[in-house]
């Protein structure tokens, strides 16, 4: 499933997938992967790009109630 | 103690002392390639997929030249063959998920180092062929056919590598 959430935060921050992934310390295609849904990145990962981001892990990775 | 004789002594120290330096080099260098958890999993498959294709491969051939006596090389270059294979699955496999390289990785030269491996091996494969070294024994390839082996599974990487890096820089996301 797609993280568009994600994706929003960082355009907020006006963050290119880049600068994220060199901010958490990932190469530019995982986040292009968590974005698209192709991975599920670890807690570690979640609580770094949360971090990053400053939001919580509910806002951007939860799922959304149907 | 003649001078061939301290020469001999000599080298031994001298060449495993280099050997040890290259490899420290080598391992300082591998340590700082750094995967992230994404490449590391997707390594990990494609280590699983090269390691069942040389299986498979040992597997056919040894049937192949037991069962069916169908042998196409001696066994030195046999096995080489099936390594080639493995490695060229385990290449193309990490190009195409993007674990191929490191996130600290420049890739630019590894395209340069590529072309003068395949280069170097297609001279050499050239040179024996014009000296007229046989590349083949009683119908089975030799090791003196290696390099061409090695040529033909360098080719695909080296393509799949520069397809890759087209189909990114095409894909690039738009700011």
């Amino acid at each position: 499933m797609k993280n568009l959430r994600l994706k929003a935060a960082r355009a907020v921050l006006d963050m290119s997938q880049q600068d994220l992934a060199d901010a958490v310390g990932v190469s530019r295609q995982t986040i292009n992967a968590i974005e698209k849904g192709d991975y599920n990145p670890t807690i570690k990962l979640c609580i770094a790009i949360c971090r990053i981001l400053g939001k919580t892990l509910d806002e951007l990775f939860w799922e959304e109630e149907a | 103690m003649s001078l061939d004789h301290l020469l001999i002594i000599l080298f031994f120290p001298v060449t495993i002392a280099f050997g040890i330096g290259i490899f420290l080099l080598l391992r300082r260098r591998a340590r700082n390639r750094e995967f992230d958890e994404r490449q590391r999993l997707a390594r990990g498959k494609a280590y699983q997929a090269a390691f069942w294709t040389f299986v498979i491969y040992s597997l056919f051939s040894a049937f192949m030249n037991d069962v069916a006596e169908i042998q196409w090389a001696d066994s030195t270059t046999g096995t080489f063959m099936g390594l080639y294979l493995a490695i060229a699955v385990f290449a193309i496999i990490c190009i195409i998920t993007d674990s191929f390289f490191s996130f600290r990785d420049r890739p630019g030269p590894y395209f340069t180092l590529f072309l003068i491996v395949i280069a170097a091996n297609l001279m050499i494969f050239l040179l024996n062929l014009a000296d007229g070294t046989p590349m083949a024994a009683n119908g089975l390839f030799n090791t003196h056919s290696l390099n061409l082996f090695a040529v033909i599974a360098l080719i695909p990487i080296y393509v799949t590598l520069v397809a890759k890096y087209l189909y990114d820089k095409k894909h690039a996301e738009t700011e």
